[in-house]
Order: C-alpha cells, then sequence, then structure tokens
C-alpha cells in the first residue's frame, strides 16, 4: 500500500509537471536533460553550416552527456535518481519526467538562406519542426513558420524542445531534404552564426553568367546596360553597385 | 475451313490436263487426259475445277484419280527426293487450253457461211470473258490433225471433238491487295465475292488464338475488259509489328506461315507481309491486323512480358493470384501531443484508435466529397496491380462507332478498376510519390467500375478510355474475365480474357505463433494462426529447391492484428520488389496496449516483460527456423525488427554452430550493440556491470559471442531513431525496482548476500529476496536488470559481424518533427511497414538486396 501511494503521488507529480511545462514556455534556456541525446558543445566557428560532419560530432558530443556531466541536466537526473532509488517515484515516472526533461531544451537559433550561388534567398517560408518527446512510445512535434528578410535572414527564439528541423520553401525554388536540415546540437546561437541552409534556384539550367549586368557605351556616346540574365537590353544604365 | 498448302501443285497439274496435248486425244478427238465434255455436264465446272481433291466426278472430267496430270500429295510428302516439282504449266505446254466454246465464257464461232450449216467461221476480235482475244485455235478435224485456225477461218462443222483455244495473254498489273480472313470473308473465287469488295477493317485477333488470312493480288488486264480482274493468291512471308506512328517497322512477330496461318504472340498492330510478287517487281501486299491482350504482370516484376509464353500469362489452371483490398489504409493523426498530431498513413483497424468501427474497406472506399467511388489514400495503391488492354487503343481508333467493346466477369470474384494515370500503364504509381497522388487525387474521376457477373464494363461510346488500367480486388473468389468486341448486331468480333483468383491475404502467407497473449509463456513450438481464416493457410513444399523464404519476427508493444498488419505490408512490399519467393511471420506473445502517457507511466514494466518474454520465444523461433531449413534448406532468410531482435539473436545463439539462416536483418534492432561487439561507442558508465559485452564475467567475451546460427548479418540502423532513444532511457532506469508492483529488481556488489549481485525483492521484508544467477535466470536479468551501456544495436552505425545499412540513406527527406535530427519522429521507428510503398520502397529493396535475392540497382 505504501508503494502504492508513493506510485500515485509520484505519477500525479510527473503529469502535472508534464502539464504545466509544457503549457507555460519556459523563457530561459534550460539545461540539457538526462538521458538527452544532445549537449552545446563550443564551438569558434563564426558561422555554421549544417553538414553531414557537424551532424557527426554533434552525435558524438551527446554521448558524453549520456555518461553524466556536470550540466543542469545532471542534477536534475541525480534527482530523479535519488527518488527512484529511494523509492519515492517508479520506473515509469522516472523515464516519463527524463523525457519531459529533453523538451526543456532550448533551441533558439539564427539562420540564413542562399541559392546555389550563394545568394540570399529572399521570402522564403521557414518551416521549424520541433521535435519532441510525449513519452516512451510517441513522439510529438511544434511547426514553426518563419520568412527570410531582405538578406535571406530568419531566425527561431525562445523556442524549446528536443530538437528542431529546418524547411525552407519558396516557389521557383528546391531544397532537398535529404541535405542536413537540423540545428546542430554544438550549435551556439548568435546573429552572426547564421545556420546556412542551401536551396537550388530552378529557372532553367544553372546559370553561367554570375555578373547579371554589361555597361557599355554606344558610338553616340549613351551609356547602355545589358542584363545578361534575362538577356535584355535596358532603357537606361543602372548604378553600379559598388 | 482449314489450309492446303498443297493448292497450288495439285491446281497446277488438274490444269495441266486441260493443255493441248496431241498425245492426249483419243480416237474420237476427244481429251484423254482425263477431262472432257461427255460426263456429267449438270455440275458446275467452276467449283469442281477448283477443288480437284475433292475426287468428285466434275464437268468434263471423270476422276481425279483418273486424270493424266494429278498431284500425288501422298507420294510427295513420303518421298525422299527433295527435288523442286517439274513446272507443267510453261508458256508453250498452255498455249491451247481445251475450251468448250461457252464454257469459259467465249463464242468465237459464228454462224454458218454461205448459206450452208457445214462451215463454221471463227470471227475477228473475239474476246473472252474477261476481254482477252482468241488468237487461234485448234479444232478437231476429221483426220483428228487438230489444225490450227485464227481469227476469219473457216472450219468445218458438226464434228466431234475437243476444241482448244489460244488466247492472248494477259497483260496484268497489280493494283492493290485483298486481303480475307479464311472461312470468314468471301474470298475470290466465292461466288458471293465481288471485285468491289475491299480487305475488312478491323481484323481484331487475341493473342495465342490461331487465325488464317488469305491474300490477293489484284490484278487489273491492261488488255482486256476494264472491270474484270484477276486475283492471284500470295505467299506470306513476314509479319511485322506497326509502331504507334502506323509504320511497319522490321520487327518481326508472331509466327506466320507461308499460308497466312497467323499465331500472335503478342498484341500491338501487326503487318503480315506478302511474298515478292516476282511477275510485278517484286511488289509485296501488306495486311494489317490488330492484336489485343488482356494483360497482367502476374509475375509482379515489373514488366508487362506481353509474349504468348511469357510469365504474365494466365489460364484457367493458372490464374494471377491477388489479395483483396479489404483493408483500412487510410491517412490518420498519430503522435499526438500538446494540440498538434504528425500525419502518417497506416492499415487501421475499425474501432480502434478513434477509426469509426462500421468503416468500410478499401475497396468500397467512397469520396466523402462526391460520394464517388474513390481511393482513399496513397498506401491503398500497394493493393492495386495493373492491367493492360493492349492493343485496344488501335482498335478503338477504326471500329466502327457500333462496336462495343466490354470486361465481362463470369465467376464470383469482384474487381474495382480505375483508369491508370500514367498514360504508359507505367508502375510509378506504386513508386513514385507524385504520380501515386495523382492517381488518388483524380480517383473519382479516373474510376471505371465494379465488375462482377453482373455487372459489365463498357470501355466503348464515350470518351477514350485508353487501355491501361489497375485494379484491386473487391471480393474473393475465382473469376475469369473476358475483354469482348461485338459488333454492330452484337456478335463477337473478339475477345481475350484472363482468369483471376483474389484471395484474403491471410491466405497467401503463413502465420506462425508461439502464443500472442501478453505475459503467457510462449510455446516452444510455433503454430498457424487460426484468426481470421476458416483454415490457416501452409504454403504446399516447394518444387523448386532455390525457393527462398523470408520470415518476419516482429517488435513491441504490438496488438495481433497489428502483427498481421505489419506482415502483411511487408508482404505486399516485398511483392512490389518482385520477389518471388514466400514468405512468413513468427508471432510471438510481446506486450501491447501502451498507446499514451498514461499507460507508459502505469505499465512501464510492459517494456521489460515483453523483453523476457522476447527471450524465452527464442526456443519456438529456432525451432520454426529448424524446420523452415529442413523444408527451405539454405533459403531461410530472418528479418527482425526492433525488440524481436532479442528473439532472433537469441534463437540464432541457441542455434550453436547449425546455419538455420542464410542472411538475418536486423531492422532498428532494440538490443543492446555491446552483446554483439563490446567496442561500440557507450553512452553511459552504468550502474551495472556490462553484462552485455562480458558475459558474464569479466574479461569474458559478449553475449552474442561466436554466434553462427546464420551465414551473414545486417544492421539496419538508424543513430536517431526515437524509439531506440527511448529504449535508452528505459535501459538508464534499469534495474526496475519495483515501485508499483513486485517483484523488484536490484543490483549490489557482488558479495555473501548476492553473490552475483542481482537480486529481486517480492516484499518489503529484509528477507523477501531471491538471488540470480547466471547462466539459470540470464533472461530475467537481460530484461529487468541489465543496463546496456551502449547504444541499440539499430542506432550504431559499426556493430563488428553486421554488414551495416545507415537507413536515412534509403528513405526520402525527413517532414516530420524532428527531435535528434532528421527520422527522429516516432513514425521511423517502424516506417517499413507505415506510410505507404512510395515512402519505403528503398528500403525494402535494399532488404531483399541485402539478401542477394536481386541484384543491385
Amino acid at each position: 500500500m505504501k508503494k502504492t501511494m508513493y506510485y500515485l503521488t509520484g505519477l500525479a507529480a510527473v503529469i502535472l509537471f508534464s502539464t504545466v511545462w509544457w503549457f507555460k514556455t519556459p523563457t530561459a534556456p534550460s539545461p540539457a536533460a538526462m538521458p538527452a541525446t544532445h549537449q552545446p558543445i563550443t564551438s569558434s566557428e563564426a558561422k555554421v553550416v549544417i553538414s553531414a560532419t557537424t551532424n557527426v560530432v554533434a552525435k558524438n558530443e551527446a554521448s558524453s552527456i549520456k555518461k553524466g556531466s556536470n550540466s543542469g541536466a545532471a542534477t536534475s537526473l541525480a534527482s530523479l535518481r535519488d527518488a527512484y532509488d529511494k523509492g519515492s517515484i517508479s520506473k515509469g515516472e522516472a523515464i516519463q519526467s527524463s523525457l519531459m526533461e529533453e523538451n526543456k531544451k532550448t533551441l533558439d537559433l539564427y539562420g540564413l538562406v542562399v541559392d546555389q550561388n550563394g545568394e540570399p534567398v529572399v521570402g522564403a517560408k521557414v518551416r521549424g519542426s520541433i521535435g519532441l518527446n510525449v513519452n516512451m512510445v510517441q513522439s510529438g512535434g511544434e511547426l514553426h513558420y518563419t520568412e527570410t528578410d531582405s538578406q535571406g535572414r530568419f531566425n527561431f527564439l525562445g523556442i524549446h524542445g528536443v530538437g528542431i528541423g529546418l524547411w525552407p520553401q519558396k516557389e521557383g525554388y528546391f531544397y532537398d531534404l535529404k541535405l542536413p536540415s537540423h540545428r546542430p546540437d554544438n550549435y551556439q546561437p548568435a546573429p552572426n552564426n547564421p545556420i546556412v541552409l542551401t536551396m537550388w534556384k530552378l529557372k532553367g539550367a544553372e546559370s553561367m553568367i554570375h555578373d547579371s549586368k554589361f555597361y557599355g557605351i554606344t558610338p553616340d556616346a549613351r551609356p547602355y546596360t545589358i542584363d545578361l540574365i534575362e538577356r535584355k537590353k535596358l532603357k537606361a544604365r543602372t548604378p553600379v553597385v559598388i | 475451313m482449314s489450309i492446303n498448302e498443297f493448292q497450288p501443285f495439285e491446281e497446277n497439274a488438274f490444269y495441266r490436263n486441260f493443255c493441248f496435248d496431241i498425245n492426249l486425244i483419243d480416237n474420237l478427238g476427244f481429251l484423254s487426259s482425263g477431262v472432257g465434255s461427255y460426263v456429267q455436264s449438270d455440275i458446275d465446272p467452276l467449283t469442281s475445277f477448283l477443288d480437284p481433291s475433292t475426287e468428285r466426278i466434275g464437268y468434263g472430267f471423270s476422276s481425279v484419280l483418273s486424270l493424266t496430270y494429278r498431284f500425288n500429295t501422298a507420294q510427295y510428302v513420303s518421298h525422299t527426293n527433295t527435288s523442286p516439282t517439274a513446272s507443267l504449266l510453261s508458256d508453250s505446254a498452255s498455249q491451247w487450253i481445251y475450251s468448250d466454246d461457252d464454257a469459259i465464257g467465249w463464242n468465237g464461232f459464228a454462224g454458218t457461211i454461205s448459206g450452208t450449216n457445214t462451215a463454221l467461221i471463227l470471227q475477228s476480235n473475239v474476246r473472252n470473258i474477261y476481254g482477252l482475244k482468241i488468237l487461234s485455235v485448234k479444232w478437231p478435224s476429221r483426220q483428228r490433225t487438230f489444225p490450227t485456225i485464227t481469227p476469219g477461218t473457216v472450219i468445218e462443222d458438226n464434228l466431234n471433238g475437243s476444241y482448244f483455244a489460244e488466247i492472248e495473254q494477259p497483260t496484268l498489273q497489280t493494283v492493290g491487295y485483298f486481303f480475307g480472313r479464311l472461312g470468314i470473308d468471301p474470298v475470290p473465287g466465292d461466288p458471293t465475292f465481288n471485285v468491289t469488295n475491299s480487305t475488312p477493317s478491323p481484323i481484331i485477333i487475341p493473342v495465342g488464338k490461331p487465325f488464317s488470312l488469305t491474300a490477293w493480288a489484284k490484278k487489273a488486264i491492261s488488255n482486256g475488259y476494264t472491270n474484270k480482274f484477276a486475283y492471284a493468291e500470295q505467299y506470306f512471308d513476314k509479319a511485322y509489328k506497326i509502331d504507334a506512328n502506323g509504320n511497319v517497322t522490321t520487327n518481326e512477330t508472331g509466327i506466320l506461315s507461308p499460308y497466312g496461318e497467323f499465331f500472335p504472340t503478342e498484341p500491338g498492330k501487326v503487318a503480315l507481309v506478302t511474298m515478292p510478287d516476282i511477275d510485278n517487281t517484286n511488289q509485296c501486299g501488306t495486311g494489317v491486323v490488330n492484336v489485343i491482350k488482356l494483360q497482367l504482370d502476374v509475375n509482379h516484376d515489373g514488366v508487362m512480358d506481353q509474349s504468348f509464353a511469357g510469365p504474365d500469362n494466365t489460364s484457367a489452371d493458372r490464374p494471377f493470384r491477388f489479395w483483396a483490398n479489404n483493408d483500412y489504409d487510410r491517412l490518420h493523426d498519430v503522435d499526438c501531443s500538446f494540440g498538434s498530431c504528425d500525419h502518417v498513413e497506416d492499415d487501421l483497424d475499425p474501432g480502434t484508435d478513434g477509426f469509426p468501427l462500421n468503416s468500410l474497406p478499401d475497396s468500397q472506399f467512397t469520396d466523402p466529397r462526391t460520394g464517388r467511388p474513390a481511393i482513399p489514400s496513397l498506401r491503398d495503391l500497394e493493393d492495386y496491380t495493373r492491367l493492360w488492354a493492349s492493343g485496344l487503343s488501335n482498335v478503338m481508333a477504326i471500329m466502327p462507332t457500333n462496336y462495343t467493346v466490354k470486361l465481362v466477369l463470369t465467376g464470383d470474384a469482384q474487381l474495382r478498376i480505375f483508369r491508370a494515370y500514367e498514360n504508359d500503364g507505367g508502375t510509378n504509381y506504386l513508386f513514385d510519390a507524385a504520380t501515386a497522388s495523382s492517381q488518388v487525387a483524380q480517383s473519382a474521376s479516373l474510376y471505371l467500375g465494379l465488375l462482377t457477373s453482373d455487372s459489365s464494363i463498357t470501355l466503348s461510346g464515350g470518351t477514350n478510355l485508353g487501355e491501361h488500367f489497375i485494379f484491386c480486388g473487391a471480393q474473393t473468389g475465382s473469376a475469369e474475365v473476358d475483354l469482348q468486341i461485338l459488333d454492330g448486331n452484337q456478335n463477337f468480333v473478339a475477345d481475350a480474357p484472363f482468369y483471376i483468383e483474389i484471395k484474403d491475404i491471410k491466405q497467401m502467407y503463413e502465420r506462425w505463433t508461439v502464443g500472442d497473449e501478453p505475459l503467457v509463456k510462449p510455446a516452444i513450438t510455433a503454430t498457424s494462426a487460426k484468426e481470421g481464416v476458416v483454415l490457416p493457410f501452409q504454403y504446399l513444399p516447394p518444387t523448386d529447391n532455390n525457393t527462398p523464404y523470408i520470415l518476419l519476427v516482429h517488435g513491441w508493444n504490438m496488438k495481433k492484428w497489428e502483427k498481421d498488419r505489419f506482415a502483411e505490408a511487408a508482404f505486399k512490399r516485398l511483392y512490389w520488389q518482385g520477389y518471388q519467393g514466400r514468405f512468413g511471420i513468427f508471432r510471438w506473445p510481446t506486450g501491447n496496449g501502451i498507446t499514451d502517457t498514461l499507460s507508459a507511466v502505469l505499465h512501464a514494466r510492459n517494456y521489460d516483460n515483453s523483453e523476457f518474454t522476447a527471450w524465452t520465444s527464442a526456443t519456438g523461433l529456432l525451432n520454426k527456423l529448424t524446420e523452415l531449413n529442413m523444408e527451405y534448406p539454405g533459403n531461410v532468410y530472418l528479418m527482425a525488427h526492433s525488440m524481436g531482435n532479442v528473439v532472433a539473436g537469441e534463437a540464432l545463439r541457441l542455434a550453436g554452430t547449425n546455419h538455420v539462416v542464410n542472411t538475418y536483418v536486423a531492422m532498428q534492432a532494440a538490443v543492446s550493440a555491446h552483446a554483439y561487439d563490446p567496442g561500440t561507442p557507450t553512452w553511459t558508465s552504468g550502474s551495472t556491470p556490462d553484462i552485455y559485452a562480458n558475459y558474464w564475467t569479466n574479461g569474458a567475451p559478449c553475449y552474442f559471442n561466436g554466434v553462427s546460427g546464420t551465414g551473414s548479418r545486417a544492421d539496419f540502423y538508424n543513430t536517431n531513431d526515437f524509439a531506440l532513444n527511448a529504449w535508452l532511457t528505459d535501459q538508464y532506469w534499469k534495474p526496475d525496482h519495483g515501485i508499483s508492483s513486485y517483484p523488484g529488481y536490484w543490483y549490489s556488489t557482488p558479495g555473501t548476500t548476492h553473490p552475483s549481485g542481482f537480486y529481486k525483492i517480492f516484499g518489503s521484508g529484509a528477507n523477501d529476496f531471491s538471488n540470480l544467477y547466471f547462466p539459470t535466470d540470464s533472461y530475467v536479468i537481460l530484461a529487468y536488470c541489465v543496463q546496456s551501456r551502449s547504444y541499440c544495436l539499430g542506432a550504431t552505425a559499426s556493430a563488428s559481424g553486421f554488414t551495416p545499412q545507415d537507413l536515412s540513406s534509403v528513405w526520402p527527406g525527413d517532414t516530420h518533427p524532428e527531435l535528434h535530427g532528421p527520422y527522429s519522429a516516432h513514425f521511423w521507428h517502424s516506417a517499413e511497414f507505415r506510410a505507404n510503398n512510395m515512402e519505403q520502397n528503398a528500403y525494402w529493396n535494399q532488404l531483399l538486396q541485402t539478401y542477394k535475392l536481386i541484384n543491385p540497382q
């Protein structure tokens, strides 16, 4: 009977904890939870370009978390462990709490969308697909959307979860979802450290001309401009941006 | 009516008897070759002349057997002499031909001369019925010398004997060809044939049905009447395919005899070309026939083999077997949490998870917006197979408007038929998401009908429906499906059938079970599952020693129906990969019912309990594998999903050195990687010894060390797998202290009280415990006590002894929520059984490649 009471109390606590957590978005970065798969690592890179290599690094770092660290997650884990070993919570409650802890991870990120030529993609809709633990047999998710600005930049701030995948979409562009598009675990969010996503501009064959303007002067000394991509002679010479 | 290939020779010999030969004139001045005008003149000479082989007594001749010239067919075919037969009707030999003056349509002798009746004059410019001039006549003089007279010459009248006329040689010019179906169409020589007749069109014949065509060169007689034509029957040379543009290709098809007997072996337009006419600058005639066929991909290799002897033909004794579309493939919300859901196509169970109990199966699905029959999901397309009415478009384009084309079914099966979205009737509806989406989105408008014995489907009379369709089984049973083409009087023009048997899919693969009730001890011998069928299905013994058998072992948290649905998805997707072997599922009594947070928290031990059951189910699996390996020696392939790899791995360990499995594929395996390879990465230092890596003492090899029950092993892994990450969490909280229920499991440093360190408590008293020992209690210790220091095998890229297969390389881009990177949503843990074939076909293709049952693409 005593054990049963412990159990029910613990269960109620877990459910209450989970519910409160979910409906109240944490405002401050939360420590990685146990058994979090991912842990932020220090990066000296000025710009994080998502790549398979980066992901591997992240994964390897994540494995170290499983061994225990001095992070807040470990503290939380230790508390759970202590409660578990003392018989205060059941294994079910311990598992559930562990999974919920993982959901607290701050996923702030800054991003940049460019095309295959490195040109910024303006007005691209970016889907942020946050993954969440629900319980041992269910994952969950939240979809967040934003749009790139005139420099192709976007950000997701104040969001939490286990992880987030990114998917830029824009008419006339293709984004290969097989490319790494997940926020690396070692990512350090900063405006000057954007996650770069490369889209493919769909406009016939890839242009061989990247300098789109040709500037000339006619025999009678009138300046003219030819748009090499549009293959049009422009009426007036457009200013050269240095 | 049969063809007599000796007819030209027989007729040549026969007609030779009519040629003038002074040696064949009897005393009375008549021909003695057997022909003459004194016998049975009441018989039509045309019909009797044309068929000398009948040996009838006809006009002008007494008996075939008494003819001077007779082609002895029997002697010819039995003779060993291969020399060509001699020419009989040379110009010189046939210069004068027996001509009773009115018998062949000329009347060249006119009246009397100078008022007497004793003389006749051969008139000038007399022509026969073809308009050819009479050049001269041999007549029976009183001396029987048969002098030659020319027009204007007078001869005696009232003489007995035969007359022989020399007719002007016709100048023939081929102006066209006439083709007629033997025994169907009037042909030259038939009383009902008219020179205005043209070749009937369209000529439609089905593949595999012998057919005879006659060919005639229609020749104008330049020096005769313009309304008279000669028809020279032609030999055939070759049958060529006609391409989509109507051009005759150089590709031969079918089997064609020189006599016009054609055996069509594939559908399409065919040009039956006559042999070059040596009398007319080698001109050839071309008769076009339209060959039709109802084509299926019987061997599901993706190729519609339209050949007559190919593997995709059916017969009443060898029907095409396909499964009924009686499941519920629908897009539904999954993994709902906090107001949002993931969306996945699954095979649902009415009355479960919010899917209405009264839901209709997919074969009866109607679009809720329009009420029209439709295809409910992309996933449902794996229950559809292709049907081509090959050659039908050609026919529809040229057939008379009063013709009818319809599909008619005889039998008790029922088929639901849609037009194929793909113009070429290809297989993209199974493998390409965009094509499949269009097929589904437009299914209501592409719906053709439900084909039953009471309801045929008419294909003619409206929009051109093409000739490519897809269909599913709407009711089990057997049937003959016939494509029928009827003329305006509803008479058969042609038909093409196929034979089919629609079966419940549970009658197409084997379901072996050692029990399905959770927590009930598994049997050591698997039996055939009985639910859902009248008689459990078992294959007949294989007739081919190389027949492969793939056995699936399912994972945790599966209800009985879910186990079957996963198996059926695997069966279908292997089928569409062209897998030609056999398939079965091994069911074991996993726990289930963990569907939400409450059940997951309340029944957290469900997982460990099931793992214990998994370990103990291995004996039953080994026994089944041993049996299968006796029946399919060396050709048993094992695949296990998730926790099913505990069952599979242990069965192969128990097999010792017995090679019961050819290749074992661990699919997203929920078993410690250290059990196979202690060198794989660790994720925790653990609070229990690494028993998997060192079983069971320090320094000992890993648990599955030296397992040789399989020839080779492959690890289909996903490093981001959600369930296998949750598995780590479960491992972390081992031993399961049993807070909610006894027994509880604990570990302490080995010593006198607890020799192995592992023990279980069954009460709150100090002595309410019992120690656990290796190897007696190994399954208990592994299931409830030991933490895995490593990741799951199914999340590990480099486990020794396994050929790694990174699943992210075979899956499409991930659009589901991402937890630990791509493919980390819960869906992906069982994705190969879920979603649809378009998304998952690469997985199954890779599986068969790993088994070496198909070649790498």
